[in-house]
């Protein structure tokens, strides 16, 4: 009996090295996945979608290393590459990298990246987008890729930005209620322009629901921003702008991105400003309710995880970014002379 | 009679000791059934009640749990920032990720509009927010179900504020059936139901079936549901969960029922077992205990068979007990056979009882000596023989053996009877005849007659009637010699005072007056005779020699008597001295000397006998009755005559009956000798065989030694010595006239009373000079016994002499014992008078 056990011990181990050291026999190959940023690296707006995006994928069993390998390109279209040659270049770059990664899917952060690489790839790769600022049927007249949002039928869904800005406007008339009137600024760059129709959206849609008169400036330039901003600070009605204008340039073609305009505004500004994402208050805007870049990455990650777990892109609605956080910027707060009432600070995703 | 029926004891003591048994386990079963039961149910109730306490503890604590969490959402900041600050979307994501639906219960925020606000959508909201507008009922501590869609929910609410500002409501649904983790553990380690009912419907919460609520739980439920009840329809036990009034714990009655079953199921067996261990052990004990009984009864049979002097053997019995009682049988057995040898011996030798044993058919099989004696058959003889052809008269045997069949048929003993055996030699024996019935189980029946000769009855029978007829003739004579002999005493004693007066005056006159007492004298004697043998003329009581007495008999006959009859005397009594009247002893034996003189006409032999007899207390005579016992005189008077027949034996001492010539016998004689005899104290016997002669025996009792010593002083007569005062009374005046002669003659002063009652008024008024009392019995109006108790009511130091012309009887000594100083016969004497009153009045 002990003879026969030994034997039947050996035969096993034999098989299990011999199948181990079968040719043909590999590993699974990991899925790839291609995150194509509009932004720097550690860009406020963009790290935390790309946090997101991994975050989802990762708590839905795609961990990069050993599910899925991740590959990222920045194509940094809001501080340097921002001209629309610069920008298309940069498109060519992520093209050429993309095809070469050969990504399971592909996931655009910012209109830039979307716009230019992901609705102009040859072979189509499923694509999530996030961050879309502009109306995916804006987009899907240039280059049809969907449908409708609720069932696009092609290769591409996405997570599309809600500004939440009627909403950012319920929660400032909330923490101060004598607020009256409220002005945005917007510039004319796509993205702006797409912020722009958002707004305009949003209060049409809320109708009455809006809790305070809104004004909407679209500044051209620098220096016509500043103007605005001044003169802003001098109307006693306004109690609230929301400084959307995020690419400008001055009279003599200098860029001011949002850092910049952010640093100049809190400077000369006597009004509380509204950011338009939470990371924005970082950059020293007064905060309030803003869009959630990490939370809306993660929502655009959960759609990446359905498609690699097989769903089709073309079956997945499109979605709006439900997740707005709120974020306060204390010393700006301070230097408004304003107070926050502490436990909505404690029940602040971000204080800055 | 009473048939037992009867059975072997072992059976007996078996069967008694599986009786016991059976009843003690009967008893100890149910008692122990009864407390099993009792702590089972209780038990079982108990566990009831801990699993109900605890499936509440287990609901209560996931409640807690619910409306813990209820709370700190209550309290949780970021809720109350986001609804305050309206942020709807970031509210739901927190709700969603913080929230979330859990072990079934899901949590969502209304706001100040009633607006809900969930992280995942809940079903059947909107009937959940019309119930919580409706307003939730007030719990007072009890929980509250609410069934919506057929889901029964729990709602929980807590305000959500932020200073004063009412912002919202935090509200928590908790569907207890969606809880896996209470039935987890509701199901651990118990089988049984959570049941909610709203009075109609019930519904298991676990597998949400609905049944009807039958009528009686509903009514138990009506009237509070107090402790547990037990629905026999469905077979469940039913308890309220503490705090929870619609809810209600259900185990099923199978397991409580199972296990007292089983309960019932393992008694039977133990009871079984233990059953057939006590009939086996039962058996056992009665085996070994009727065992050495059942040797015993077979050794006593052996004994009974075979009667020697065999006894139980003791020395094989090994109980103590046992070996007790065989050793009191075997003293029983030794004294019953004492016994029955001594009524044996006592039957077989009784002397007057001649004892036959008889079968039913008359065969004899015991024959006692009395019966050899009484019918001349000896044991041997009768024995065997048909008692009815033996002895039964021949024209009474047919009737005889119907009498003794009837007894032993019916068990009755009838009366004695009178009937004749007829003796060997052919005798007709008069008796009297006893039966008794004897039986003993399993043999036949026994009669045994007692027969008692009645031969000397018949014959003391006729005597006893001779007797009476002689006592009538006596009585006859008596009281017509009485009253003559009162007349003659007149005139006697008148005569006698008569001649006195006349003794030195008249002389011629004095002889006439001689012979009138002479010719009264012989009157009196002829009186006399007649008294005597009426037993009732004794008149003198004083010491008599009876030697002396024969010595002159002999002598007054030696010169009458013819040659040729010897006279012989062989006087041996010593003493010979009896009390009584010398005159009539004197002249009985003269009357026998005469009339044995008479019967030797031929000549012979008269012999006179005297010898000393004591009378034991068990003599009897013959003839005459018993004799005190003690000492006494036997006088017999033997002729050689031609003696006497049967018949004038008989008749012999009848007044006037004679067998001489007329002329020549009065037939007084015998009678006059008989009474004096009797009169005497003694008896008088006849043995006689007609030629051969006839032998008189007179038995007289022998005086006292102190009285034949007392002597009278013959010669001086006692006068009275002061002229004492003596109350005289008599009814008759004459005998009175007498009396009061006499005593004044001597000396006395005399009071004269004619009856009774005016003696006692005399005597009450002089009372203080009457020194004496001569007092007559027999008189008319108050009799001398009356008069005497009244007198000496008065003084009872009186001193009385009773008169009478009838002899010392009993009544007479009854009076002398109760005080009365002496007795004095009529007629008086003057010495006689003289000596008693002069005694009287000494005393």
């Amino acid at each position: 009996m002990g003879k026969s056990f030994l034997l039947t011990i050996s035969a096993c181990l034999c098989f299990l090295c011999s199948s181990s050291a079968l040719p043909g026999e590999e590993k699974p190959a990991l899925k790839r996945v291609f995150i194509l940023h509009s932004y720097e690296a550690e860009h406020v707006c963009g790290k935390p979608q790309h946090d997101g995006v991994v975050k989802a994928l990762e708590e839905e069993g795609f961990k990069d290393g050993e599910q899925i390998v991740i590959d990222a390109y920045h194509m940094d279209t809001k501080r340097k590459n921002n001209t629309p040659e610069l920008i298309n270049k940069e498109a060519e770059i992520a093209i050429k990298k993309i095809e070469a990664f050969k990504p399971d899917i592909l996931v655009t952060l910012d209109d830039n990246a979307f716009r230019t690489v992901a609705l102009k790839l040859k072979s189509p790769i499923p694509t999530v987008f996030c961050g879309l600022n502009g109306q995916p049927e804006m987009y899907n007249k240039t280059y049809k890729f969907m449908d409708t949002r609720e069932k696009p039928g092609g290769h591409i869904t996405g997570v599309y930005e809600k500004l939440h800005y009627v909403d950012a406007l319920r929660v400032h008339k909330n923490i101060f209620p004598g607020l009256k009137k409220t002005r945005a600024f917007v510039d004319e760059s796509p993205t702006g322009k797409a912020i722009h129709t958002q707004m305009i959206l949003e209060i049409n849609n809320e109708g009455k629901k809006v809790p305070c008169k809104s004004e909407i400036v679209v500044v051209k330039s620098w220096e016509e921003y500043q103007n605005k901003i001044l003169e802003t600070s001098l109307d006693d009605e306004i109690g609230l702008i929301y400084p959307a204008a995020l690419l400008l340039k001055d009279k003599d073609g200098k860029t001011y991105t949002a850092p910049q305009i952010f640093k100049w505004t809190v400077e000369h500004s006597t009004k509380p400003e509204i950011a338009l994402n939470y990371a924005f208050a970082k950059l020293g805007l007064f905060g309030g309710a803003a869009v959630d870049f990490f939370a809306m990455g993660k929502q655009a990650g959960k759609i990446a995880a359905r498609i690699l777990k097989g769903e089709k892109p073309g079956d997945i609605s499109i979605e709006e970014a439900k997740r707005y956080a709120l974020a306060f910027n204390l010393k700006r707060v301070r230097q408004l002379g304003l107070e926050i009432p502490q436990d909505i600070l404690l029940a602040a995703d971000n204080i800055y | 009679m009473t048939v037992v029926s009867t059975g072997k004891f072992s059976r007996f003591l078996g069967f008694t000791l599986v009786g016991f048994m059976v009843v003690a386990l009967v008893i100890a079963v149910s008692v122990l059934y009864d407390t099993v039961n009792v702590a089972m149910t209780r038990e079982f109730q108990n566990q009831l009640l801990a699993d109900q306490s605890e499936v509440s503890v287990i609901l209560s604590e996931r409640i807690n749990e619910v409306e813990s969490r209820l709370k700190e959402m209550s309290f949780n900041n970021l809720i109350r920032v986001n609804l305050m600050l309206e942020m709807e979307d970031p509210l739901k994501d927190f709700l969603a990720n913080h929230y979330p639906y859990e072990e079934g219960a899901r949590y969502f925020v209304r706001d100040d509009s009633g607006k809900v606000i969930s992280g995942k959508p809940i079903p059947s909201i909107e009937k959940i927010v019309e119930v919580m507008d409706k307003g939730l009922e007030d719990d007072n501590g009890e929980r509250q179900l609410y069934r919506i869609d057929n889901h029964d929910y729990y709602i929980f609410t807590a305000p959500l504020r932020r200073q004063a500002d009412n912002l919202g409501t935090a509200v928590a649904i908790y569907n207890l059936a969606e809880d896996v983790k209470f039935w987890n553990r509701f199901y651990t380690n118990r089988q049984a139901d959570l049941i909610m009912t709203d009075g109609k419907l019930m519904v298991n919460l676990f597998d949400h079936q609905r049944f009807p609520v039958p009528e009686p739980v509903s009514e138990w439920i009506k009237a509070g549901a107090n402790g547990s009840y037990e629905d026999k329809f469905s077979q469940h036990f039913i308890m309220q969960l503490k705090s929870y009034p619609n809810l209600f714990y259900s185990v099923s009655t199978a397991p409580f029922y199972a296990k007292k079953a089983d309960l019932v199921e393992r008694l039977v067996v133990m009871s079984a077992v233990i059953l057939l261990l006590s009939i086996f052990v039962s058996l056992y004990i009665a085996r070994k205990v009727s065992q050495p009984l059942d040797d015993m009864a077979n050794q006593a049979a052996i004994i009974a068979s075979k009667p020697d002097n065999s006894s139980l053997n003791i020395s094989g019995i090994k109980h103590e007990e046992f070996r007790k009682l065989a050793e009191a049988f075997n003293n029983v057995l030794f004294s019953l056979r004492e016994t029955e040898s001594r009524f044996r011996i006592m039957l077989n030798d009784i002397p007057s009882i001649a004892v036959q044993g008889l079968s039913q058919e008359g065969t004899i099989n015991y024959w006692n000596k009395a019966s050899e004696n009484l019918c001349g058959y000896s044991a041997e003889e009768a024995l065997g023989k048909n008692m009815f052809e033996l002895v039964a008269m021949p024209d009474h045997r047919e009737r005889a053996k119907i009498f003794v069949w009837n007894i032993c048929e019916s068990g009755i003993i009838p009366e004695p009877i009178e009937a004749d055996f007829l003796t060997k030699d052919g005798t007709a024996i008069p008796v009297l005849i006893n039966h008794m019935l004897v039986t003993v189980p399993n043999r036949p029946p026994q009669v045994y007659v007692f027969a008692v000769d009645l031969r000397g009855r018949k014959q003391l029978e006729a005597e006893l009637l001779h007797s009476e007829k002689m006592q009538a003739i006596g009585q006859l004579a008596g009281g017509i010699a009485h009253d003559f002999n009162n007349q003659l005493g007149s005139i006697m004693g008148f005569a006698d005072l008569i001649r006195d007066q006349l003794k030195v005056k008249e002389l011629e006159l004095y002889e006439y007056a001689d012979m009138v007492v002479q010719a009264s004298a012989r009157a009196s004697e002829l009186t006399r005779q007649l008294l005597a043998f009426a037993r009732k003329g004794k008149y003198r009581s004083e010491p008599v020699n009876i030697h002396r007495m024969i010595g002159e008999v002999i002598s007054l006959l030696d010169h009458t008597i013819d040659k040729r009859i010897k006279l012989r005397q062989h006087l041996d009594a010593n003493p010979p001295m009896v009390i009584g009247d010398p005159i009539q002893l004197q002249n009985a034996l003269l009357n026998l000397g005469i009339n044995a003189r008479d019967a030797m006409e031929g000549g012979g032999s008269l012999t006179f006998e005297t010898t000393n007899v004591t009378i034991s207390p068990k003599f009897e005579t013959d003839s005459e009755g018993k004799l005190s016992p003690g000492e006494y005189i036997k006088i017999k008077v033997i002729d050689t005559g031609m003696g006497m027949s049967e018949e004038v034996k008989r008749r012999a001492f009848e007044p006037f009956f004679t067998t001489k010539e007329s002329g020549k016998g009065t037939g007084m004689g015998l009678a006059a000798v008989y009474g004096t005899v009797r009169n005497h104290h003694g008896i008088i016997n006849i043995t006689s065989t007609p030629g051969k002669g006839t032998t008189m025996e007179i038995y007289l009792p022998i005086s006292d030694a102190r009285e034949m010593e007392e002597k009278k002083a013959v010669g001086v007569i006692p006068m009275a010595q002061n002229n004492e005062t003596i109350l005289v009374v008599d009814d008759d005046d004459a005998v009175r006239r007498m009396a009061c002669e006499i005593l004044k003659s001597l000396k006395y002063k005399v009071i004269p009373c004619e009856n009774g009652i005016r003696g006692v008024e005399e005597f009450a008024a002089n009372k203080d000079i009457i020194s004496c009392v001569l007092l007559d019995l027999v008189m008319p109006e108050m009799s001398g016994r009356e008069a005497f108790y009244k007198i000496q009511e008065i003084d009872p130091e009186v001193r009385v002499i009773i008169a009478s012309g009838y002899s010392l009887d009993a009544e007479n000594r009854q009076l002398l014992e109760r005080g009365a100083v002496a007795f004095l016969s009529k007629p008086f004497q003057i010495t006689d008078m003289a000596f008693t009153m002069a005694k009287a009045i000494k005393k």
